[in-house]
């Protein structure tokens, strides 16, 4: 797998990626990505990482290429497990407000490397 | 702290693209508001320039397009609320008795800015491009899909925005966009990013505007501008804060604001905002108080947000209709607003127009709420 595009927002090993956090050890909010300090009210955080699957609250779908991805690209808005955070990115297909999607590896790539992102799949279970 | 009046105002036309440069630009909206303020130059004692995309030295170059008088000045930034937070500064050192006459202006383009920035080759990925948050359109498009999930609206309900305001700015001398479409041509539009069409989007170009404050009543007009209520707010930390604007801020700037100028959203009477999306007019419509949660689009289809109607909402044609140059925007939602309270809008006048809102937000983000209210 190449290296991750943001070392703060996901961790690779092996065939698996993760999303990182933090969790605040005063008042337990969780930022993202992961930072040594609450993005709430700056008490020092811990980091964590986030569930492996999420609910699409919207979603859209551009008619040119967004990301490095050929249209038509979907991009959803995934509130992830339990957690109060929302993460954004390529779906690998159309989605419907309401369905669970998987946090999937994608490939980003500059023009002399590559990295690894991450983006969404839908579950074949219905939410 | 003092109180503080808008005594001229003036812009440039908004257009596509112009070879004038931006300090130029500046210095002719300058000097039309400083002429419809009667006041001389000698008489401004601070010039606040807010410069988006432009070079180094902004505000002297600007001073030096009037006259070197030797008064402080200075560049502000602040993405698409630039104008408005040029306005604050200014407004800032009015009140405090810092100066009793400062000059504003708003100069230099951000879709030229975008689009430079977008030319400077492959830079390595982050979370802003993998997301696909880079495209402008991608949020709001985002805000719409939830929009007609949570409310029932289709993707047709958002043009009744874009139809009003190129209308308006058909009747506007000063707008980029100078046609009105109907709805079936609006229908008829390609998608930019699904559910939002590329007419739901504010045209790129370029411009300036410029208002002088100051802290007396002149005599230049029948009915002075006062600044009832000035509120600033950046974004609160919220669950998607690494990719999407603070939806919940224009609720708490409006809320401060009314509450500073002591009047209640049922006696504003026009309301200019940062719709650079279509859908975003009706979300601050709704934000500001004027309609219920998830009724505004119903209130404009029977004419409430129209000139003529309850509250006129971008009686200038906003920045779909007007345009977004980016500097001049924020300080183009004072010259309306001031215009229509002095009854000056021609064709556009809304009648009886006393009150007047001007909501802005910023990239980043920054929320303004200012409420001008007109005096005999």
């Amino acid at each position: 797998m190449h290296p991750s595009f943001d070392n703060a927002a996901l961790r690779c090993e092996g065939t698996s990626i993760r999303l990182l956090a933090s969790q605040c050890s005063r008042c337990e909010n969780i930022s993202f990505p992961c930072r040594e300090r609450c993005a709430k009210c700056y008490a020092p955080a811990s980091q964590i990482e986030l569930a492996e699957s999420g609910t699409v609250l919207s979603h859209c779908t551009a008619a040119f290429p967004i990301a490095g991805v050929q249209p038509p690209v979907t991009i959803a808005q995934v509130r992830i497990g339990d957690a109060d955070i929302e993460i954004l990115g390529v779906s690998t297909g159309p989605v419907r407000i309401g369905d669970v999607v998987s946090v999937v590896p994608r490939t980003a790539s500059t023009e002399d490397a590559l990295f690894t992102t991450y983006g969404f799949e839908k579950e074949s279970r219905d939410a | 702290m003092r109180e503080v009046y808008i005594s001229g105002v003036g812009m440039t036309p908004f257009v596509s693209k112009t070879t004038t440069l931006p300090h130029v630009q500046g210095g002719q909206a300058l000097n039309a508001a400083l002429e419809d303020s009667g006041l001389d130059w000698a008489e401004i004692g601070l010039l606040v320039v807010g410069a988006v995309g432009t070079g180094m030295s902004s505000a002297p170059l600007v001073l030096h397009e009037m006259a070197w008088t030797g008064i402080p000045a200075v560049a502000v930034e602040n993405a698409s609320a630039t104008g408005t937070a040029a306005f604050e500064q200014a407004r800032a050192a009015v009140a405090s008795g810092q100066v009793d006459t400062a000059a504003v202006v708003g100069i230099g383009s951000l879709g030229a800015l975008l689009m430079s920035r977008a030319a400077e080759g492959e830079r390595a990925p982050d979370l802003i491009s993998v997301s696909g948050m880079a495209v402008p359109a991608v949020p709001f498009a985002l805000m719409k899909q939830a929009r007609m999930h949570r409310h029932g609206e289709s993707a047709d309900t958002s043009l009744l925005v874009v139809e009003k305001n190129l209308f308006n700015a058909s009747r506007n001398p000063m707008a980029q966009r100078n046609k009105a479409l109907t709805m079936d041509e609006l229908k008829a539009a390609p998608m930019l990013v699904d559910p939002l069409r590329r007419v739901e989007s504010c045209p790129i170009g370029d411009g300036a505007a410029a208002v002088v404050i100051t802290s007396r009543r002149l005599a230049n007009v029948s009915r002075v501008v006062r600044v009832a209520a000035a509120v600033a707010e950046t974004d609160k930390w919220h669950g998607a804060a690494a990719f999407m604007p603070d939806l919940g801020v224009t609720k708490r700037v409006s809320a401060r604001a009314y509450e500073q100028a002591d009047i209640r959203p049922d006696s504003v009477d026009v309301v200019e905002v940062h719709e650079a999306f279509s859908v975003e007019e009706l979300q601050y419509i709704e934000d500001l108080g004027l309609a219920a949660e998830g009724k505004a689009s119903f209130a404009m289809a029977d004419g409430d947000f129209h000139i003529g109607g309850r509250v006129a909402v971008s009686p200038s044609g906003g920045l779909i209709g007007r345009g977004h140059p980016g500097g001049a925007t924020g300080l183009s939602q004072f010259v309306e607003i001031t215009q229509q309270i002095r009854g000056q809008s021609g064709v556009r006048q809304h009648d009886g127009a006393r009150v007047g809102f001007a909501q802005m937000i910023g990239a980043g983000g920054v929320s303004y709420a200012h409420i001008l209210v007109g005096e005999d």
